[in-house]
């Protein structure tokens, strides 16, 4: 019996927490900018993947 | 109006439907009823009415919108999965949104009777923030709770990888593919994307819940009807018996609508339509 694969590729639990608490305190902040039907789905896409890709492909280009 | 209840009630429907229908089509079933009101609500002179009321835009929250959006799809896109997807999403949503004050009228325009077990106030008249504050002061934050408690319990393992791999992307290959090329998006940020919804609706539970509390500092009355400092908005004077009769006309006559659409033409779509991943395969001769 094949064990369930339940986080896949990508981040782990640990950096959807982190991702969740840096979410709250933009929305408690901004509010309206995180707080919507775009912004708010798209998060962890964006704080997980492609920000830390971007990041990378700075870091790697300097 | 529910807020996220909205965002986890489709892991839950996802569950149900597994590979019939589309999650990306649910999801689009789900928003679509307040896609294109919901800015207008908060500017509205008498929000409750406009929402949920006719005159107004009420009619976005019945079971014919979200046929009718179903229909349109099926015809265009000849996508079962994405057809039966958007009628489910929608269809609960007009269910779930029976809760508030303002209610929904289910079987418009065969009944024009708001349906509602007023739970909570509906409270677009406070503005954005204020109805926020509202709702997360009222049973609205428990009724949030409740559908992630249930996605909790039983349909968690919606949000597993293999889940994903198997079921939803299986289900509707043609868009998570899509994202996939045309995004250059990996498995790993398709996952991301897929459970953005249930961490939006947990994050902005959370951070509304909070701003009630410590920013607005509304009196928390989660008790039926409340909150109390919110003034009563209901669309219908009508009496329960009234409600009843009037709804179970509508939904009678809306029922014959149904089926006399689908021997008219919605059957031919149906039968033209790509089969979904769950279609048994066709015998080989």
């Amino acid at each position: 019996m094949s064990t369930p694969d339940t986080w896949g590729p990508g981040p782990g639990a640990w950096a959807y927490v982190a991702a969740f608490l840096a979410y709250v305190a933009l929305g408690l902040l901004t509010r309206s900018v995180v707080l919507n039907w775009i912004v708010g789905p798209l998060f962890p896409l964006l704080a997980l993947y492609v920000v830390p890709r971007a990041v990378a492909g700075l870091v790697h280009r300097s | 109006m529910s807020w996220a209840a909205h965002e986890f009630e489709n892991y839950f429907l996802q569950k149900h439907v597994g590979l019939r229908a589309s999650f990306l089509g649910i999801v689009l079933g789900t928003f679509a009823p307040d896609l294109f009101t919901k800015a207008l609500v908060y500017e509205s002179s008498d929000p409750a009415q406009f929402h949920r009321g006719w005159p107004g835009v009420g009619l976005t929250h019945s079971f014919i919108f979200g046929f009718a959006f179903a229909v349109i799809v099926l015809a265009v896109t000849r996508s079962r999965a994405w057809a039966l997807g958007i009628l489910i999403g929608q269809w609960a949503h007009v269910l779930t949104d029976i809760a508030d004050t303002a209610g929904v009228m289910p079987f418009f325009p065969f009944s024009l009777e708001p349906v509602t077990i007023s739970m909570w106030k509906h409270a677009a008249a406070e503005g954005r923030y204020g109805d926020a504050a509202a709702y997360y002061s009222s049973l609205g934050g428990a009724w949030d709770l409740f559908w992630l408690v249930v996605v909790v319990l039983f349909a968690r393992r919606t949000l597993r990888a293999d889940y994903f791999r198997q079921v939803v992307v299986r289900a509707d290959p043609r868009a998570w593919g899509w994202l996939h090329r045309t995004f250059r998006l990996p498995e790993a940020a398709l996952l991301l994307l897929y459970r953005g919804l249930i961490f939006y609706g947990l994050g902005r539970m959370t951070v509304w819940f909070l701003y009630a509390r410590l920013e607005a500092r509304t009196p928390f009355e989660p008790l039926w009807a409340g909150p109390r400092y919110i003034t009563g908005n209901d669309l219908s004077d009508a009496g329960p018996l009234e409600v009843l009769v009037r709804t179970t006309v509508g939904g009678v006559l809306f029922a014959a609508f149904l089926y006399l659409c689908w021997r008219l033409f919605v059957r031919r779509l149906w039968e033209r339509g790509t089969p979904t991943a769950a279609s048994p395969a066709p015998a080989v001769p």
